[in-house]
């Protein structure tokens, strides 16, 4: 035994110089992000940009970056869901950037940290059979949510023929019931999403004449948070984030198996998953080092911002001039980017 | 310790002198050459940094120079066409830029269309913080001003401008201005590593650009009194470098870079001020360092560990060589070494099997020679006494033992006078055998004979001996001879003594008797006188004196009666 005592105190000596060094190192690039522990609400939905969330719950992903997330299925109402994020009851959610937009004038003080998806072709201009285009709408009875991304659209497919809101009569429905006001209001075109859309055609005979595949990059939609809550928790949202990339980069590695647990989820076929997410295109890391750049165009959010606050002074909802780098925050995609 | 721990534990010893020496050594030596590539990497990035920005500054300013020769433009200006000049302006805001604002003014400085989303005002200098821009490109050539508040955004920006001619190039119609989205700036220094702390700053020292989340600094903090921008602000490009101290964080590495502009931008000779704590900057070469020490640290361990075990192999047979040492040394003198090599291990174990053959001869010649004495001590009769020079007993054979009542455990190591009941009992010294002058004689002598002593038994009996004893002196030690021991040999006397006592006795008996015979014979020679006739009668007599003589084993005296008459005819004679 006694042999044993001038190793043990080496051996001893050793670890405790490797220690002291690497006590001594400085921290260059920490493990990962510190995390709180803190319960963290997070909105589920049946969207292509939303996917990510569950299919990382199903994984475990979020446990294993050291976050206690609830999620809050927010399909019985949106809407309601996005009023809830706004005042602070859940914690994160997918919105239109518009939407984001339109809730900060309000005090919302929300911040777009991902951008999760972009539509393209999710919502669309439905119109009688009989009109064609989108000039054709001039004068006409167009159904759509007042304010809404949807009168955004209509906004933009207007401005591309030259023309403006003022050139049609526009008439105040409820999106989501917009194949009933469709066919009681007795209206010449609806502005809606799928699956609406899909079903109107088929039911009424309607026809798409724009969806927002013909602009792309318009309708960008992102994970926002509170802003209190990103300064408070930012090695969450950090987590957060990291977790959204693992994710998206198993769904594009391994699209089958992805579909096929929000088919399990939502009892549809990974088929129409899939087919879903052909309509809002699902944005990776490379997309969002695009639209986190700072440009005028619609390829960034900055851009897209701009366009949507120049319609929101247009349309009067506000007449401030944003500053779009107040609530676009591209430090944790920048982040992930690094780790 | 086994010889391949030692050199195991050695080698442990010297990777931790070895560890953080090595450590020390490669980021000393290396340390100069890898602070200098570090300067140079920082400066790199630094105008790396400041080329992204200029560069997106030269785009701007082909943009704006561009939408000023755009025939376009001119035909807008030339009619008048305000709204189609706001709605070409506003196309050229997303598809060039970014811009905070574009606007298009006359040569007398009045506004003919701008992006703005309300009228700021009829003139050049209700949306410009001033107008030298606008001035600088009536004269003809493009111009871009210094960064300042712009009055229309409220954030830091540029101007550019460019003149709209006329389609001959003859006459300058106006000047298309562009305000630059500042964001981009702040945009290409978010691009920077976290650890860095950056500032744009221009001539004056005021910070015109950081990071997005450092931008409430911006025209609000100045770095006139900093020691690196005084230092530099003669200079007109180039790096510079400065370390120095905060209170809180240590050691910073600061780099100054210049602003030299791209092409047709010259730039406005801003100062991109970088700065990144030292253990940060050098943590790739402490990290070096580290991954060195550890490095060699771990090849170290593994050759003391390879090292234990090859020298651990090799020991084996002196390990062995050594476990069979003990094992002779125990006196297994069977056991051989085993001989597995052929090396100068395998020759000593050889030596060693030869040593120990010939020691198990040695000792068997020994032990017979031993045998042989002992036999000799155990069957001898007389007592054996070997005494230590001190006088104490140091060996007794059992004839001692038997006749003196003692076990061997009870003698050895006592004091000769144990047993020698006079060495006691004598006071004078003189007396003693072993002690005083006698002893002396007899060291000096070297033997003494037939020396009567008197032993003493255990139970207090006292025996006359014989004693002959003699001095054992170092047969090894020739030249000083000394003594060893005494051996003596003792004999029971008492069965001579009491021979002797019975002999005396006989002998007064046989004087006696003969006296009285002599007596008788004179009495009867007398007799004989007067009884020559008596004879017959002294027959009696006569037997009894013969009866005597043969008692005293003497012949005869008187004869039968032949003799008888014999005497009688020698006395009628």
């Amino acid at each position: 035994m006694k042999k044993l005592i001038p190793i043990l105190i080496l051996a001893a000596a050793v670890i405790a110089g490797v220690y002291w060094w690497q006590a001594q190192a400085p921290q260059l690039a920490e493990e990962g992000p510190k995390t709180s522990g803190l319960p963290m609400k997070i909105a589920k939905y049946y969207w292509p940009g939303s996917y990510w969330v569950e299919i990382a719950e199903q994984k475990g992903w979020f446990e294993e970056a050291g976050l206690n997330v609830e999620l809050i299925d927010t399909n019985p109402d949106y809407f309601a869901s996005q009023q809830a994020t706004a005042a602070g009851k859940i914690d994160s959610n997918d919105f239109y950037l518009f939407d984001m937009i339109k809730f900060n004038l309000t005090g919302a003080n929300l911040v777009m940290v991902i951008n999760n998806d972009q539509s393209a072709g999710a919502e669309a201009i439905v119109s009688k059979s009989g009109i064609a285009s989108i000039k054709e709408l001039q004068g006409k009875r167009v159904g759509v949510s007042k304010g809404s991304t949807m009168e955004y659209m209509l906004y933009l497919a207007l401005n591309k023929v030259g023309k403006n809101l003022n050139d049609i009569d526009i008439i105040g429905i409820v999106a989501e019931n917009a194949p009933t006001e469709f066919i009681e209001n007795n209206l010449d075109a609806i502005i809606t999403w799928e699956p609406i859309v899909s079903t109107i055609i088929k039911t009424h005979n309607a026809r798409k004449i724009l969806d927002t595949s013909h602009i792309p990059g318009a309708f960008p939609l992102g994970q926002v948070f509170k802003r209190q809550f990103i300064n408070e928790r930012p090695g969450d949202v950090q987590a957060f984030v990291n977790v959204w990339h693992r994710t998206t980069e198993f769904i594009k590695q391994h699209p089958k198996e992805a579909f096929g647990i929000i088919a399990k989820i939502y009892n549809k076929s990974p088929g129409e998953v899939q087919a879903f997410a052909q309509v809002d295109k699902i944005m990776d890391l490379a997309d969002n080092r695009t639209a986190f750049s700072y440009a005028a165009g619609f390829e960034s959010l900055h851009g897209a911002a701009r366009q949507i606050n120049d319609y929101m002074i247009e349309a009067g909802v506000t007449d401030k001039r944003l500053d779009s780098t107040e609530f676009l925050n591209a430090d944790f995609i920048r982040n992930v980017e690094r780790e | 310790m086994k010889l391949s721990l030692k050199i195991s534990l050695l080698i442990g010893a010297i990777a931790l002198v070895i560890i953080p020496a090595i450590g020390f050594l490669s980021f000393s030596i290396a340390g100069k050459v890898i602070e200098e590539r570090i300067h140079n990497e920082q400066g790199d990035l630094a105008r790396q940094t400041l080329h992204e920005i200029d560069l997106r500054f030269h785009k701007g300013w082909e943009n704006i120079h561009l939408l000023g020769k755009t025939s376009l433009v001119q035909e807008y200006v030339e009619g008048a066409r305000k709204e189609k000049l706001t709605g070409l302006l506003k196309e050229q805001l997303v598809l060039t830029g970014p811009w905070d604002l574009l606007m298009v003014a006359d040569t007398e400085g009045k506004i003919l269309a701008s992006t703005a989303d309300t009228p700021f005002g009829n003139d050049i200098n209700s949306y410009f913080p001033n107008a030298e821009a606008f001035y600088k490109a009536l004269t003809g050539t493009p111009f871009a001003t210094d960064a300042a508040i712009s009055k229309v955004s409220g954030r830091p920006t540029i101007a550019l401008a460019s003149p709209i001619f006329d389609a001959k190039k003859e006459r300058i119609l106006g000047v298309v201005m562009g305000q630059v989205s500042w964001p981009v700036v702040m945009e290409i220094l978010d691009g920077l590593r976290p650890e860095y702390n950056v500032l744009l700053i221009n001539q004056k020292g005021e910070v015109i650009a950081t990071r997005t989340r450092d931008r409430t600094a911006i025209f609000h903090n100045s770095l006139q009194n900093d020691h690196l921008f005084r230092r530099t602000a003669a200079r007109k490009r180039g790096t510079f470098f400065e370390t120095h101290a905060h209170a809180e964080e240590g050691q910073h590495l600061s780099s100054l870079t210049i602003q030299e502009g791209y092409l047709k931008y010259k730039g406005h000779g801003w100062r991109l001020l970088m700065e990144v704590p030292e253990v940060v900057a050098f943590a790739p070469v402490r990290e070096m360092a580290r991954n060195i020490g550890l490095a060699v640290g771990a090849l170290l361990l593994l050759l003391a560990a390879s090292v234990f075990f090859v020298v651990s192999r090799m020991t084996r047979p002196i390990t062995h060589l050594r476990q069979t040492m003990a094992e002779v040394g125990r006196g297994h003198l069977q056991l051989r070494a085993k001989i597995a090599t052929q090396d100068e291990v395998g020759q000593l174990a050889g030596a060693f099997n030869q040593m120990v053959e010939d020691l198990a001869r040695a000792r068997d010649e020994i032990l017979r020679a031993k045998d042989y004495a002992e036999n000799i001590i155990t069957s001898m009769v007389d007592t054996l006494v070997v005494l230590n020079p001190d006088a104490t007993i140091r060996t007794v054979n059992q004839a001692t033992l038997d006749l003196l009542c003692y076990t061997e455990e009870e003698l050895i190591g006592q004091p000769i006078g144990r047993i020698l009941a006079e060495e006691e009992e004598e006071e004078e010294e003189e007396e003693a055998l072993f002690k005083g002058t006698r002893l002396q004689t007899l060291l000096e002598e070297g033997a003494v004979r037939d020396h009567e002593v008197t032993y003493r038994t255990k139970y207090g009996e006292t025996i006359p001996m014989s004693f002959s004893g003699a001095v054992m002196r170092d047969t090894h030690d020739a030249a000083h001879g000394a003594i060893v021991g005494i051996v003596g040999i003792a004999k029971d006397m008492r069965a001579v003594r009491r021979f002797m006592a019975e002999e005396r006795k006989q002998a007064i008996e046989l004087e006696v008797a003969y006296n009285a015979l002599d007596e008788k014979t004179q009495r009867l020679e007398r007799f004989q006188k007067v009884t020559v006739e008596g004879v017959l009668e002294t027959l009696p007599l006569k037997a009894e004196i013969n009866a005597l003589l043969v008692k005293l084993g003497q012949p005869k005296k008187y004869k039968a009666p032949d003799k008888i008459r014999e005497r009688r005819d020698r006395i009628k004679d």
